[in-house]
């Protein structure tokens, strides 16, 4: 009975001192949520945030209207306190993943339940400070780790992580787990600890040197960029001579396997000039994967996947995955098309 | 004795212009470490750090012991090769040369592979590997050569995985790998240089009885000549001596032979997709032909299927035999001796019957669509 007066004693001289935002007190979440959500709780309690006496409401507001968002907090409540983080945040790539994917004709194609399974659950960074920093603890010792990273840059059409793994930084940062021996992903991507992760970056995921709205870089503004990554990062271990050949060496081989994907393209669109394609064809950035005819598939999978192997492999010093996932099979791939285009050819002629 | 005076003034000549050209400070024995740290400490740091906490650091190793001088460090672009290594490590240095390692750049070089690739983007693809020929910091990796870290699995994977030769992967889906991760105890199992680099050798060829970079049948040495049958004996029985560390002899030797029979399953299997494609080439229906597409780097205008073929520039029924043969033949018979159920199994012989399946479909469409043509 003392308790709930007290209780309600000290609500009402909050609600009479603070009575913009202070309707709720941790005290009324916690009542519920230590025991209902232990895990989150207790992630809360060995957090700084904890430490610092940012608690539930400070960024939740209150129990109403962190309901309907179903508890998400976006960005700009964070970057009422890491104002720094937040700034960078919008100069990078991150800050419009969500734009970007709806705007792409392959996730239009998908259901809605797949659409919310598949793209959804990365592209949400846009909105999600704790797609690295991960709720309730927000480590940054976690989110700095390449295993962070992963949960999104993994797999057939990214595989970042697999590539950093296979490549020598990769191999001696897994056995030492010292930055100062190898770099991490954070090392060169997020040097210094911006959050603008287009730091350094000439290229955009197609492999155009483009700003992050798109603008595309003059020959000199790429060097400005590269040179922010060679001498911020590389030379911390690296001579400069050593450095830029190996930067110069992926460029050719950036070339070199869209010199493949033109070859692949060429035969393509001989065909739809021939009238062998029944419609024509869509290849490279808004090409999708279904319901094309068979040889736009194995272009699909040149673009998508193996050219991205090839020169991502290459800026990564990955071998394995430049050339055997990615030059070998990009060559593979072309035999494949123009055998394809031979048969079709030939069938045509047949059918006559 | 002419000539030789011009020698020595040229010796002295050119040695008195490096000093004009280059300030170092120099001792009795050379130059001053501390003449590198100067700049490099803030301009390299982490190069810097690593070697700072190396045992080369605390035994008195620096910049000058390896690189010799500034002028001839730039040339070679910092390289130090494994003969300098040698100086004090000429024990490591001998078994190095008598491992396979020792002969990869070579090897390399001679691969029609490697030389299908365009010039100027071999050196991000092949020789990134190779050049463990003439680099010790391959696995000792700059400039911590931490013994810690050449010693873990990871050390050799980064090499040694992927489509051609994935023995990290291999490893990992083994019990060995999979005891080694979860206790990281080399006791409790073993991990990849427990197996080839017992005892420390730097001979990685050692206890390896089967044939190299696992595309072909026969066991070579270093000169590429096949072994003696005895020799063959002498190195399994080399690698039973590891096995018997935890397992019986009778069994180990039992798991080792059996593999031997999956190998030559395997191999067998390869040889019918030789047959049906062989086959297609007689009737004519490749294309290119052989005729129309570029002769291979080494064996020029022939029909290669398996080792040294090419995945450029061929047909497609020999390009489905080319994943046949490199990527899944290795995977049946290397994870056989790895012990890698699924590698063996999954990606290996069931992906070799699939290929298989795909190939004999192959000639049956090439004859019926272009076989009329023939006609």
């Amino acid at each position: 009975m003392f308790k709930k007066t007290l209780f309600l004693f000290l609500i009402l001289s909050f609600l009479i001192s603070v009575p913009v935002w202070a309707e709720e007190k941790i005290g009324d979440c916690l009542a519920c949520h230590q025991k209902e959500t232990r895990g989150i709780f207790q992630s809360w309690v060995n957090s700084k945030h904890a430490q610092k006496g940012v608690d539930c409401i400070t960024c939740h507001k209150s129990h109403d209207e962190a309901k309907p968002k179903k508890s998400a907090v976006e960005p700009k409540v964070c970057g009422e306190c890491h104002r720094e983080k937040y700034d960078q945040f919008q100069n990078g790539r991150h800050s419009i993943a969500w734009n970007r994917m709806k705007e792409h004709p392959q996730y239009q194609a998908l259901p809605d339940p797949l659409k919310k399974a598949f793209c959804e659950r990365c592209h949400t960074i846009q909105d999600k400070c704790n797609s690295c920093h991960t709720s309730h603890a927000f480590n940054p010792a976690e989110a700095r780790e390449p295993e962070a990273c992963k949960k999104c840059h993994t797999g057939l059409a990214g595989p970042h992580d697999e590539m950093y793994a296979s490549s020598l930084h990769g191999t001696v940062y897994l056995v030492d787990k010292n930055p100062v021996r190898a770099p991490s992903c954070v090392s060169c991507h997020m040097h210094k600890g911006t959050h603008n992760i287009s730091f350094g970056i000439v290229y955009d995921s197609w492999g155009n040197p483009v700003d992050k709205d798109g603008k595309p870089l003059s020959k000199e503004e790429q060097e400005e960029v590269r040179k922010q990554m060679v001498k911020g990062v590389c030379f911390q271990c690296h001579i400069k001579s050593l450095t830029l050949e190996r930067f110069e060496l992926a460029d050719a081989v950036k070339q070199r396997a869209k010199a493949l994907l033109n070859e692949a393209e060429k035969v393509i669109r001989e065909l739809e000039q021939e009238g062998i394609l029944s419609r024509s064809a869509v290849l490279g950035r808004n090409q999708l994967y279904q319901e094309s005819s068979r040889i736009e598939a194995l272009y699909y999978r040149m673009d998508h996947f193996q050219n991205v192997y090839t020169w991502k492999g290459a800026y990564h010093f990955s071998a394995d995955f430049a050339h055997w996932y990615g030059w070998a099979h990009l060559q593979m791939s072309l035999i494949e098309i123009k055998e394809e285009a031979r048969k079709l050819r030939e069938m045509r002629k047949m059918r006559k | 004795m002419k000539s030789s005076a011009k020698i020595l003034f040229l010796i002295v000549l050119s040695s008195s212009l490096m000093m004009c050209a280059s300030p170092p400070k120099k001792t009795t024995e050379g130059i001053d470490p501390g003449f590198c740290i100067q700049c490099h400490q803030e301009r390299t740091p982490g190069l810097f750090q690593s070697w700072v906490e190396s045992k080369h650091a605390k035994n008195g190793v620096h910049c000058i012991t390896c690189h010799i001088d500034h002028q001839a460090a730039s040339e070679q672009k910092s390289m130090v090769f494994p003969g300098k290594c040698g100086e004090c490590h000429p024990k490591q240095l001998g078994e190095f040369r008598k491992s396979r390692h020792s002969i990869s750049f070579d090897r390399m070089r001679i691969q029609g592979e490697y030389l299908a690739i365009p010039q100027e983007i071999r050196a991000a693809f092949c020789e990134r590997c190779h050049s463990i020929q003439t680099r010790c910091n391959s696995c000792h990796t700059s400039h911590r050569f931490s013994l810690k870290e050449a010693r873990d699995p990871d050390a050799c994977g980064g090499c040694h995985l992927g489509p051609d030769h994935p023995h990290k992967e291999m490893y990992e889906t083994s019990l060995h790998g999979i005891i080694y991760r979860l206790t990281q105890n080399p006791d409790r199992a073993p991990r990849c240089i427990t197996c080839h680099m017992p005892q420390g050798t730097h001979d990685s060829s050692f206890g390896i009885a089967r044939g190299p970079a696992g595309t072909r049948s026969e066991v070579v040495d270093l000169k590429e000549t096949p072994i003696s049958k005895e020799e063959e004996e002498r190195r399994r029985k080399e690698m039973i001596g590891i096995c018997t560390g935890c397992h019986s002899k009778r069994f180990a030797q039992e798991q080792l032979e059996n593999a031997d029979l999956v190998k030559e399953e395997g191999f067998k299997l390869q040889e019918k997709g030789k047959e049906a494609i062989q086959e297609i080439e007689k009737g004519g229906f490749l294309s290119p032909s052989l005729a129309e597409r570029l002769p291979h780097p080494t064996e020029g205008r022939a029909l290669v299927l398996a080792d040294p073929q090419l995945y450029v520039g061929t047909s497609h029924i020999e390009r489905l035999f080319f994943t046949m043969f490199k990527f899944h033949n290795i995977r049946v018979w290397k994870s056989g001796y790895h012990f890698s159920p699924s590698y063996t199994h999954g990606y290996g012989w069931a992906e070799m019957q699939l290929d298989l399946i795909d190939i004999k479909e192959e000639a049956n469409k090439l004859k019926e669509i272009f076989g009329g043509m023939k006609k």
